[in-house]
């Protein structure tokens, strides 16, 4: 079977700071794959580059059977990658409605099942349903994040990548994203999630990876991952 | 007596009430968590009692003074010191001079620049800093940069502190780093009150817990009472909240 995402050998680089190192990270279809690491880890800078926002020094990242290593971030999001940043970046001007639309804007395959999209991400948080007239900046913190969300499918991902989507939710809603995140899995959306809540994670990704000081050094199917003493103790606290 | 107290505090925005005759006290050297839905004014109340907003109604008692009309800075100087959900940081600076900004704004009389170098050492020692003191901003990694938002509040010499989402986002093995700190401060003497929705964060530290929904105090108690209690659950937490390990 052909990998859905390929990441090979990659080094990233901010001036003379390494940032990756020699990374590398494979994703089946449909698969969901969970990222941990320390604060500084490389992990943010990971799905940036995967995105093209950043261009890598060296290494390979090819997605579907096309290398995008240098592709720019809009054709990128038109092959079916998008991202979720963890700073949400809504236009807060802008309606609900309108943040929403933008994300199928210029993308024609996006655009041709726009109103099938636009009734799936309402049924899938319906509060935004009853704000689509609201600006975005007038929204709580958690409704900006379904909103963020909302936008990245818009697109008709194939993957979604998500940077701790969790981050400042309260936790019925943090359960509320993750069952979220399962039900776009059952809709054939691979997802590759950044998290702190580990434990959540591990529960519906199938592997992960562990990222330090810009390096893989642990990666492998979660069940065995959770059971790893390093793990416990560096990122489950227990 | 309490160090702080608010009472019957309201603060609207246009037609939203985003705190609601809500009335609190905290108690010397304690730990009280604030916490809530997103929206429900947590954020305001911190902002209330640090003086970046002014209550429309209800007032605040700061060791037996009112201090509802003053501003921010003037809350500083008596001994209320924060920090903020968005790290900011002055970027130009380095580690060591960005703590010296709280050493020379805060409650401490007008100090000369090198005694706010040794003001500011100690703070960076009692972060556990003290290596990175002449670093650039930009070098750090986010959980050193808590650090620092810490230990530039701590710098004013606060009686009180008050600290917004300073966890959020730590990893498992960071907030075994980060927690001890919290509980330092608070044996140090001074009294925090802290606003975080990582539950085991929140389990792990507070004193006692006031729960906010919509603007209003919906609880109040230690952790194991306003986690059974179904209002919470149902506002706040969710059915499931304890899978949330």
């Amino acid at each position: 079977m052909r990998a859905l995402l390929e990441v090979n050998d990659l080094n990233v680089f901010y001036g003379k700071l390494q940032v990756l190192r020699g990374v590398s990270l494979s994703m089946e279809e449909n698969e969901i794959v969970a990222l941990v690491g320390s604060n500084g880890a490389g992990k943010t800078t990971l799905l940036n580059t995967i995105a093209g926002f950043i261009k890598p020094k060296s290494g390979r990242i090819v997605f579907n059977g096309t290398e995008i290593t240098d592709s720019p971030p809009h054709s990128i999001s038109r092959m079916g990658i998008s991202l979720v940043p963890q700073e949400r970046e809504l236009f807060p001007d802008m309606t609900v409605l309108e943040n929403i639309e933008l994300g199928a804007a210029h993308i024609p395959s996006a655009k041709e099942k726009k109103q099938e999209n636009l009734e799936f991400v309402f049924e899938l948080f319906p509060r935004l349903r009853e704000r689509v007239n609201q600006k975005a900046r007038s929204l709580s913190g958690g409704e900006q994040r379904m909103l963020a969300i909302a936008r990245a499918l818009m697109s008709n991902p194939r993957l979604l990548m998500l940077d701790e989507p969790s981050l400042g939710l309260q936790p019925s809603l943090v359960l509320e994203l993750f069952s979220v995140l399962e039900t776009l899995n059952d809709r054939g959306i691979a997802i590759l999630i950044v998290e702190q809540y580990v434990h959540n994670c591990f529960r519906i990704a199938s592997r992960g990876y562990v990222l330090e000081n810009g390096e893989v050094t642990i990666d492998g199917y979660c069940s065995d991952l959770i059971e790893k003493p390093e793990i416990r103790k560096a990122y489950l606290g227990v | 007596m309490s160090l702080l107290e608010g009472v019957n505090l309201t603060k609207k925005f246009g037609g939203l009430v985003a705190v609601n005759k809500l009335s609190f006290h905290l108690n010397e050297e304690e730990i009280l968590s604030i916490i809530g839905p997103n929206g429900a004014g947590k954020t305001t109340l911190l902002n209330l009692i640090s003086g970046v907003y002014h209550p429309d109604e209800g007032k605040l008692i700061y060791k037996g003074q009112e201090i509802t009309r003053h501003g921010p800075d003037s809350r500083c100087k008596l001994g209320i010191g924060r920090t903020f959900q968005i790290l900011s940081p002055l970027p130009d600076l380095n580690v060591l001079e960005n703590v010296m900004v709280g050493c020379l704004f805060g409650r401490r009389a007008k100090l000369s620049i090198r005694e706010a170098r040794k003001e500011a050492e100690k703070a960076l020692e009692f972060v556990g800093l003290s290596k990175k003191a002449e670093y650039s901003i930009e070098s750090l990694t986010t959980l050193e940069l808590k650090k620092i938002e810490l230990a530039r509040a701590l710098a004013t010499e606060p009686e009180i502190l008050l600290l917004d989402e300073i966890m959020t986002g730590l990893a498992a093995h960071e907030l075994e780093e980060f927690l001890p700190l919290i509980k330092k401060i608070r044996d140090s003497g001074v009294s925090v009150i802290l606003i975080e929705h990582v539950m085991k964060v929140v389990k792990r530290v507070s004193d006692r817990v006031i729960v906010m929904d919509q603007g209003a105090k919906i609880a109040e108690g230690d952790y194991e009472d306003v986690a059974r209690n179904p209002e919470v659950i149902k506002a706040y937490l969710g059915e499931a909240y304890e899978s949330l390990a």
